[in-house]
């Protein structure tokens, strides 16, 4: 082996060293990381789940929920509806601290956001004669600034509490007239369309656990 | 969401300089002359579709069956140098008239944060191979878009009567204020 | 003002304000205008990015003697972007605001050529001590830079600083300041005002990007750099132009 060639070896070699140690290095951050990540997520779900049920202390998975046979009812009941792009990530149950059942938090995602997905958490009172929306609290949402981004704020996120969940929601850009209208954000159409989707995709989901209780 | 308004938006509405501020530097620093803006644009458009799919199938299939998800960053980093290397010697080697016209534009890509930025944006969207080649390809042609018509306003602007402190690169800004301005006109419908 | 080259007060003198790296040497611009919507982000950013360059400068200064010359910048890569994703798990899991707000922009300071700049231009050359201070004061540049930039779009964009209201009810925000466009515009306009009082004019008088590599990452990051081997776009134009004509 000549020189020329045995000094490439060992650059080479010298640069996969560097590079296998920086792997190794982050493969311990990661670790080290990963529960302090997981926690961080917990707790903002959690947080989440609060805000939209203040009054519910215990948040449970709905098992049949995750049953095929429910994901392929609400599937059905959302190709026949008009909501585009909602995915279904999970439905918790809130009870009261008596333990009784005061509604649903329903977990959403929407696709057709302006800046990417919107997940948001929807809690649908269900005590009642009939259900309502309890609120609704956003998990993922990275709209344009000052625009899309006022979907996060009180003015418009509070639209959405006690409206009645059993129509799907519109949203209307000349002010509301209607008990299941909202006012649209100016200027962003296409997040007020998303937010409005997910909502009825939880309202959706809703109607399907009813119809299956039936 | 369907391709079609995937590649407007990806395009128009979201373009990848004027309203995500990626691959702002060869933005501002290759768009003073159109030919040169034209060589740069062909040349980001190429390597970034390309891009995209490797890193796309990179990901997919080496990645996330090893559990490695976490090496994306650096993985995607490396691609994109490799790749640059590889496609400058295809070109030099097989495709010499189009190595003529792209080879001097290659190296200046591989940080480039368009491209970087567009492979870690498939993966944060979740977008499968084909959609994530598509997403790049707009993205491409909408810094291509860009570039160009930077070029032909600076070329112009050569002509004009700056003030003293706005000469050189502030004016070159403002332009670019305008111009993100007027693609908001996409985004209102 | 003397001071004493490569000794820590003039590294950090140097990065904060004769090399301003985003007023004075007009580096990194795509996290400058994309992370100022608002003050918060421009702290978050600034500092994240001052806490990868210390890092990587320390270390790529103490490898100097080890990464062979020709295999530099992808060694350079390889360190940078660990750090970079060091950072990256540490804002997700103890600041999760600030990395949801920051997103993408954080494993992409990979290419903020601020880093590889300074790699390339100072670590690679100089001792670890000064190497820090070096990483330091450009940080610290960077994060006023960027925190001047964050103030005035937050304040004029939205009536607010560091999410608190400081304007007047009367005044009407001026929402186009958070939004793309004012990025450039106040960019301009500081640049113009250093340009008028003459700051740091020096370093960017002839700016023109064609004719000085520093201004483009691109080429900051592959081709010598910030030192003296400008011109390579220049080069890339008369091809072209050749080519073409």
């Amino acid at each position: 082996m000549n020189k020329k060639e045995s000094s490439a070896l060992k650059d080479i070699l010298i640069v996969t060293c560097i590079t296998l140690a920086s792997g190794i290095l982050l493969g311990f951050v990661y670790n080290i990381t990963k529960g302090p990540i997981a926690r961080e997520k917990e707790a903002a779900r959690i947080a989440s789940e609060q805000e939209v049920f203040a009054d519910a202390k215990e948040f449970q998975t709905l098992p049949d929920t995750e049953g095929e046979g429910f994901q392929a009812a609400f599937e059905n009941a959302l190709a026949e509806s008009d909501v585009t792009g909602v995915k279904l990530n999970s439905v918790d149950t809130a009870g009261s601290v008596d333990g009784a059942e005061l509604g649903y938090v329903v977990d959403v995602t929407d696709s057709d956001g302006y800046g990417g997905d919107i997940q948001i958490m929807v809690g649908v009172r269900t005590e009642g004669e009939e259900p309502v929306i309890n609120g609704i609290s956003f998990l993922a949402l990275s709209e344009t600034a000052g625009m899309g981004m006022k979907a996060k704020e009180p003015p418009f996120k509070d639209q959405f509490v006690d409206l009645p969940a059993l129509s799907r929601i519109e949203y209307v850009k000349d002010g509301k007239t209607e008990a299941n209208e909202i006012d649209a954000i100016s200027g962003a159409t296409i997040t007020t369309d998303a937010v409005t989707d997910a909502v009825n995709g939880a309202i959706l989901a809703v109607e399907t656990i009813k119809e299956g209780a039936k | 969401m369907n391709i079609m308004l995937l590649a407007l938006s990806a395009a128009l509405i979201n373009n990848v300089v004027l309203s995500q501020f990626l691959g702002i530097c060869a933005f501002l620093g290759v768009s003073k002359k159109s030919k040169t803006a034209v060589g740069m644009g062909v040349a980001v458009t190429f390597v970034l579709t390309l891009a995209s799919f490797v890193c796309g199938v990179i990901y997919r299939y080496l990645l996330v069956p090893f559990s490695l998800e976490y090496l994306k960053t650096i993985a995607f980093i490396l691609i994109v140098a490799a790749l640059v290397q590889f496609v400058e010697m295809f070109l030099k080697k097989y495709i010499k008239t189009l190595y003529d016209a792209l080879g001097v534009y290659l190296p200046l890509i591989t940080t480039n944060c368009a491209v970087l930025g567009v492979a870690l944006l498939n993966v944060q969207k979740d977008y499968d191979i084909l959609t994530g080649t598509v997403y790049g390809l707009f993205t491409a042609l909408g810094f291509f878009l860009a570039i160009v018509i930077l070029a032909f306003i600076r070329e112009k602007i050569e002509y004009n009567n700056v003030p003293k402190s706005f000469q050189g690169f502030p004016i070159v800004m403002v332009t670019a204020a305008l111009m993100s301005i007027a693609f908001f006109g996409f985004s209102s419908f | 003002m003397k001071l004493e080259k490569d000794k820590p007060v003039e590294r950090l003198w140097n990065g904060i304000y004769v090399e301003n790296p985003v007023f004075c040497l007009i580096l990194g611009m795509c996290p400058t205008l994309a992370t100022t919507t608002s003050a918060t982000n421009a702290i978050g950013m600034g500092l994240s990015t001052t806490a990868i360059l210390t890092a990587s400068n320390l270390m790529i200064s103490l490898l100097k003697k080890v990464i062979p010359d020709r295999m530099r910048i992808p060694s350079y890569i390889v360190i940078i972007a660990s750090f970079v994703t060091i950072v990256e798990f540490l804002m997700e899991g103890f600041t999760p605001e600030i990395y949801a707000a920051l997103g993408i922009y954080i494993p992409l300071i990979v290419v903020n050529c601020i880093i590889m700049g300074r790699a390339e231009a100072y670590a690679g050359k100089k001792g670890p001590v000064a190497s820090i201070f070096d990483g330091l004061g450009m940080g610290f540049g960077f994060t006023l830079a960027l925190l001047l930039i964050g103030s005035v779009r937050e304040i004029v964009g939205a009536g607010t600083w560091f999410g608190f209201k400081v304007t007047p009810g009367i005044y009407e925000p001026v929402n186009l300041f958070i939004l793309a466009p004012g990025a450039f515009l106040v960019m301009a306009f500081f640049v113009a005002i250093m340009n008028k009082l003459k700051i740091g004019a020096a370093r960017r008088t002839n700016w023109d990007p064609t004719e000085n590599g520093c201004t483009d990452c691109s080429s900051c990051a592959k081709l010598g750099f910030c030192s003296g081997k400008a011109a390579v776009t220049e080069e890339a134009g008369k091809k072209a132009e050749e080519v073409q004509g």
